[in-house]
């Protein structure tokens, strides 16, 4: 095995976390080579430097300002009614409470509804009306109905397919 | 409740690295923004405390990313907290820490992904298995980014034990 790869295997060695042939093979070249016996022990005064680092305490003011996050942040937001999908929905919710204002707030409102009722019920009679007119040209088309199959049975299309 | 458990691992890891005590604290408060209008998102199967650190450790390297000229502005190592008592012998203190400054600097000339590994596995001796999980990538990537890192700190020491070699020879 040459240095890189012996390097590789470093921190294993450290941790203990080698099979024993390789363990064997790292010990056996750092007996040789002094630049990664060097190298090995250096890094063993590395792992023990940082495990001895100390850990810091949090700040009062820290904490007092890290205590106001949740606060200052879960403001009830509205931020979601400007994104694009919903403004389509929005305007015409927009238009329809502008429509019905329009239509609550007027001081002639009873003459609105006047004129509304009396387009309903001239609605309602046209439509009456084209009923009856439906009813009776039903009435009259019955009475051909024998006439009218004679006729196209007897026709020549039907003469000449049969 | 989640400040009491966590403000401090938060702040440490990021004063870990970015070796500034003032920016670690924005950058705590900042991931604790960012926990709470993320929380919504996180999945109950999951380990709390790798999904919290996985936060974290996004947010510093993505800050780090937008901010690289920070990266030299380390602050002296801060030693306040060394128990003088626990060392006998006062020549050994000294060599301690003066290795562990040294160590100290030399995180910064570490790849913001190796920072974290060598960070969260020597420092803060989380189990490889945990630091995949937080760093959300392969056991392997990890091994061999914490090796890499020991590596390139037992350069930083040889390099400063070498000057200091040359110093006291003239």
């Amino acid at each position: 095995m040459n240095c890189r790869q012996i390097e590789n295997l470093l921190s294993p060695y450290l941790e203990n976390d080698l099979s024993q042939e390789k363990k064997i093979l790292v010990e056996n070249h750092i007996k040789k080579c002094p630049q990664c016996s060097e190298l090995l022990s250096f890094m063993r005064e590395a792992k023990t430097s940082l495990a001895e680092m100390p850990e810091f305490e949090v700040s009062p003011s820290l904490r007092k300002k890290l205590y106001k996050i949740p606060k200052k942040k879960f403001k009830l937001s509205f931020d979601f009614l400007f994104k694009p999908a919903l403004q389509p929905i929005i305007a015409a919710a927009m238009v329809l409470i502008t429509v019905v204002s329009l239509y609550t707030l007027n001081p002639d409102k009873d003459k609105i509804n006047k004129t509304i009722n009396q387009h309903i019920h001239a609605g309602y009679s046209k439509i009456e009306q084209l009923y009856a007119k439906a009813e009776s040209l039903t009435h009259s088309l019955a009475g051909y109905k024998e006439s009218i199959l004679f006729s196209i049975k007897n026709s020549e299309f039907f003469e000449k397919n049969n | 409740m989640l400040i009491d458990t966590y403000s401090k691992k938060i702040f440490n890891l990021a004063y870990q690295f970015t070796g500034t005590y003032e920016t670690a604290e924005d950058m705590t408060q900042e991931i604790f923004i960012k926990v709470h209008e993320s929380l919504h998102k996180f999945d109950f199967g999951r380990n709390f405390n790798a999904w919290i650190l996985t936060l974290s450790r996004n947010y510093l390297i993505d800050h780090y990313r937008k901010t690289r000229l920070e990266k030299k502005k380390r602050t002296e190592y801060d030693e306040r907290t060394i128990d003088s008592d626990d060392y006998a012998d006062p020549e050994k203190e000294i060599l301690k820490k003066n290795s562990q400054k040294i160590i100290w600097d030399g995180l910064k000339s570490l790849s913001p992904d190796v920072r974290v590994a060598v960070i969260l596995r020597d420092i803060q001796e989380k189990k490889y298995e945990e630091i995949a999980e937080i760093m959300t990538s392969p056991l392997g990537t990890i091994k061999s980014r914490v090796n890499r890192g020991r590596i390139q700190l037992a350069k930083i020491i040889k390099k400063n034990q070498g000057e200091k070699n040359e110093l006291s020879a003239n």
